[in-house]
């Protein structure tokens, strides 16, 4: 098994309960009182590291066979929220369950990926024809439109990017890749009619944050203050001015990068960016060490989705990309996320164990 | 090969990263630094002034007037206790409450806390010349709502109070803010849609010494829309003070549109108590006053109509043709059903009489003849076509639509089959029936329009556009049966010895009908309803006077000193 990659993935998750505290914490008469959501993230990462030690130690294709069941039942969930989700937010993207409350779309992307595995392995045969490739595309379909519809624009977009890469890796003809690549760009006007206009909004803010500092660019201008003003060093841990102001909304989900840049500045930005590094290299060496083409369309399924969800998150929190709403995986605060996303390093370390074995 | 492609593009995104990181936090650090330690970066939210409301005359009964608060921003204070002293001293507090206000602010450093609201012109001026000496001291300028006739009208103008926070989750994203106004009743709350601004703001930067530097940002406030009511408040005043010291309502209404020219009610609250927050103790006596002065009796309460009702028993059995206007019953003192007595409120009784006697002397054993005739079926068929039980559709909030009985409501609600003597109480108002004054007053309007029921509204214009829509249903009652009943109602207050001959004016006709409703309570409620002139009526008047004794007395003298007014300013011309 890959330690150097299970040790990344621990620290990752660690930051991120250290960085929670730090956008949640609350100060009165002189001491510091950590909030309750520290104590759930606290528990969401304990959960998740025990299904990622499940996982790992699990047989990744006997748990393929199971690969059409979950991604059809996550599909049930999404169409059950559409149609009896109570909104917040604005979207319908939480199934309550009492206590706490569950994000089907966050474990689609898992699902999405078995599901896609198995398809791509059982028909290993006939990859590189033209039926197969359409094949692929239409069994992702279902998942990006229910989630498109909650509305979750970065969800929806991040299975495309997973969908293409694993055809890539797993020799599906670059032609048919590039063309739907320029068939996406030409088709962009079109899906722009389909946005809701709060989406419309923050793509134009994207473009000029000034137009509007009060609403939608808000966010966006705060959040460059806040990583900005970090300078190479940082405030400090708990020192951020813009995230204890509360100029930072979000600033424990999907802003949680703006904190850890205030805080630790470029320093503390390279430490973590370079932890998922660690983690996307080991990935991509169990790529190319899997020993069937299962484990490499699973392996290069999980590093697209943590490197897009890494590379789309920060881009957005300095104003490269416009806000989409994707977490930074394991770091920003919601009990999916992080279980989703340690599960899906355990799966690259299942497949590393085969390996080595 | 294709792995090693698919890690280029990866550390491709990665320098790209690393990239608009460092140019952001090394190069551009120093421009960031500043705007955020130096707190250069300010919002400044800028309200939206609310719409005023009006009158039909174009009289200004609500609008939004300048007040001033005294806020401290506690990182800014450089010396607490001199800045307490000052304070103490201009705004004339103790030194105990300011230091206590004063330190509220130390939870939350950065944002305004305020000190003393609304503290006045003559002490805002001191106090803003002096703010430069104390860092940290400032005068926040806010909008405060003024109603200018104090309690006038205070029931339909409705009042404001600050949003709270379940109700700020829902409304955020109509451009709702936490510590906004919002319309808790009457006009304000039914059209807070458009009194409401939508509110601006400027995002700028400024210089250590606060002074602004430039405008990153710019949003232009929207002011909120007036409104312009139906009301005319000269008489809505008179009104207002015929009720004093009474409970009860007065609305005069123009029974051909629907206008509600005056809807007054007693007892009634001074709306402007709502605005500062420091009169909690004030709005929660209101709260709890046994005599429910927040209650716009004209429209959410309900009360039995009595006699007032027998205009309707009287149209039904003439429609349906179970008498004609010559029919006559003989009225002894009392009436008879089974072994039960029904008593006329005349013990001697009224003779032989047909329906004009019959209406003028609100014989009770008429109309309790009429109702055995008609049954409960065609009672109430009829009760709900002029609009009893069902809601009138007027602009406010809070209408009740009464109880409209029938023998299936009765089962449901009590379990019990209807009797016939539940229908012999019915056909004069009495028992189940509960209407609002609204209801009589569109009742009784019936008789003044030539048969049509009308809806009644409150709102003219709203901006430049006219809203005005006139509802009228046509009740389709033959000429010859709406003749009958104005007949009676005629004679009601013309005739010498009429019911209501209280409410009789000498240079105009008044025709319409009084009510004595008893209560579970040993006392009665005095219902009067008319209109005027008689021939081509221009105003109903409905007087509600409750628990105030025979309708007769004081709810028909009450009435005819509305219809004298309305005559004096002229409302009865043509």
């Amino acid at each position: 098994m890959d330690r150097v990659l299970l040790l990344g993935a621990v620290l990752i998750a660690l930051l991120g309960i250290v960085f929670v505290y730090s956008a949640t914490w609350d100060r009165a008469d002189g001491e510091n009182i950590p909030s309750a959501l520290v104590v759930k993230q606290s528990m969401w990462v304990l959960v998740g590291l025990v299904f990622l030690f499940m996982t790992s130690r699990a047989d990744y294709l006997k748990m393929l066979d199971f690969a059409y069941l979950a991604y059809a039942l996550n599909l049930a969930a999404l169409v059950f929220l559409l149609l009896f989700g109570g909104e917040r937010y604005g979207a319908r993207r939480w199934i309550d369950l009492g206590p706490f409350s569950v994000q089907p779309s966050e474990f689609v992307k898992i699902t999405v990926i078995l599901a896609l595995a198995a398809f791509l392995g059982e028909r290993r045969e006939r990859i590189g024809t033209l039926k197969n490739y359409i094949g692929a595309v239409i069994l992702v379909m279902p998942a990006v439109l229910l989630i498109f519809l909650q509305p979750d624009l970065g969800t929806a977009l991040v299975i495309l990017p997973i969908l293409l890469v694993m055809l890539f890796i797993c020799g599906e003809s670059a032609r048919y890749i590039l063309s739907t690549i320029a068939l996406g760009f030409l088709s962009l006007p079109i899906l722009w009619s389909f946005l809701k206009d709060y989406q419309k909004t923050r793509l134009m803010v994207f473009l000029n944050p000034d137009l509007d500092p009060l609403g939608a660019g808000y966010t966006i201008i705060q959040s460059k203050i806040a990583i900005g003003s970090g300078g190479i060093f940082g405030k400090g841990w708990l020192s951020g001015t813009q995230s204890y102001l509360e100029f930072l909304p979000e600033r424990h989900t999907d802003f949680i990068f703006s904190v850890i840049g205030e805080e630790w500045g470029f320093i503390g930005a390279l430490i973590l960016i370079g932890l998922y590094a660690l983690v996307i290299a080991r990935g991509i060496r169990i790529i190319s060490s899997a020993e069937d083409i299962y484990g490499k369309a699973i392996a290069s399924g999980v590093v697209t989705l943590i490197a897009f969800q890494v590379f789309v998150n920060i881009s957005m929190t300095i104003g490269l990309m416009p806000v989409v709403g994707l977490p930074l995986p394991a770091i920003s605060y919601g009990g999916s996320n992080t279980i989703a996303s340690l599960i899906s390093v355990g799966f690259l370390l299942s497949i590393s164990r085969r390996v080595n074995r | 090969m294709r792995t090693k492609i698919f890690a280029l593009v990866l550390i491709i995104a990665l320098l790209m990263l690393l990239t608009g990181l460092g140019y952001i936090q090394i190069t551009m650090h120093e421009r960031y630094r500043l705007l955020s330690e130096e707190n250069r970066l300010k919002i400044v939210p800028l309200m939206a002034p609310r719409g005023c409301i009006f009158d039909r005359r174009g009289e200004v009964l609500v609008k939004d007037i300048l007040s001033f608060n005294a806020c401290v921003l506690y990182n800014k204070i450089k010396d607490v206790d001199s800045l307490i002293n000052v304070l103490s001293s201009v705004l004339a507090l103790p030194k105990e409450t300011v230091r206590e206000n004063v330190m509220k602010s130390r939870k939350q450093p950065y944002s305004l806390t305020c000190v003393a609201r609304d503290i006045g012109i003559e002490k805002a001026i001191p106090l803003e010349e002096i703010a430069m000496d104390y860092p940290g001291l400032l005068l926040e300028v806010s909008a405060k709502r003024e109603y200018t006739r104090g309690m006038t009208a205070s029931n339909v103008l409705g009042y404001l109070g600050f949003i709270n926070r379940s109700e700020f989750d829902k409304l955020k994203h109509y451009g709702y803010r936490i510590n906004d106004m919002v319309g808790r009743d009457g006009i304000e709350k039914y059209y807070d849609d458009y009194l409401r601004g939508t509110h601006g703001g400027k995002q700028v930067e400024v210089d250590h010494f606060g002074r602004e530097v430039s405008t990153l940002g710019f949003k232009e406030p929207g002011s909120g829309r007036d409104v312009y009511l139906t009301i005319d408040i000269e008489l809505q005043e008179f009104c207002d003070g015929l009720l004093k010291e009474k409970r009860g309502s007065i609305i005069v209404m123009d029974p051909n549109t629907g206008a509600v020219l005056v809807m007054a009610n007693a007892p009634s609250y001074d709306p402007s108590v709502f605005i500062d927050s420091s009169n909690a103790s004030e709005v929660a006596s209101l709260l709890k006053d046994k005599n429910y002065p927040l209650l716009n009796r004209a429209i959410s309460g309900v009360y039995p109509p009595g006699s007032v009702f027998k205009v309707v028993t009287a149209t039904a059995a003439l429609e349906t043709g179970v008498i004609t206007e010559a029919t006559s019953f003989n009225c002894p003192g009392y009436f008879a059903l089974g072994r039960i007595v029904f008593n006329c409120w005349r013990k001697d009784g009224h003779g032989l009489q047909a329906l004009e006697d019959g209406i003028k002397n609100s014989c009770n054993v008429y109309f309790f003849n009429l109702g055995r005739l008609l049954g409960v079926e065609r009672l109430s068929r009829s009760a709900g076509k002029f609009g009893l039980g069902s809601l009138t559709g007027i602009d406010l909030p809070g209408e009740n639509a009464g109880v409209l009985p029938t023998p299936s409501w009765k089962k449901k609600r009590f379990n019990e089959s209807w009797y016939q003597g539940d229908t012999i109480n019915y056909s004069i108002g009495q028992g189940y029936l509960l209407c609002s004054p609204i209801q009589i007053a569109r009742m009784m309007s019936v008789f003044a329009n030539g048969g049509y029921l009308v809806k009644p509204y409150l709102v003219s214009r709203v901006g430049d556009i006219p809203v005005e829509t006139v509802e009228k249903t046509d009740l389709a009652i033959s000429d010859d049966s709406l003749e009958a009943v104005r007949e009676g109602l005629n004679k009601v207050v013309n005739d010498p010895r009429g019911t209501g001959m209280k409410a009789k004016l000498g240079n105009v006709t008044v025709a319409g009908k009084t009510g004595t409703a008893q209560t579970s309570k040993n006392k009665t409620h005095g219902w009067f309803a008319g209109f005027a002139p008689y021939e081509d009526a221009k105003i109903t008047v409905l007087v509600f006077d409750e628990y105030g004794g025979k309708g007769g007395y004081y709810a028909a003298e009450t009435a005819s000193k509305v219809f004298k007014k309305a005559k004096e300013m002229g409302l009865l011309d043509g």
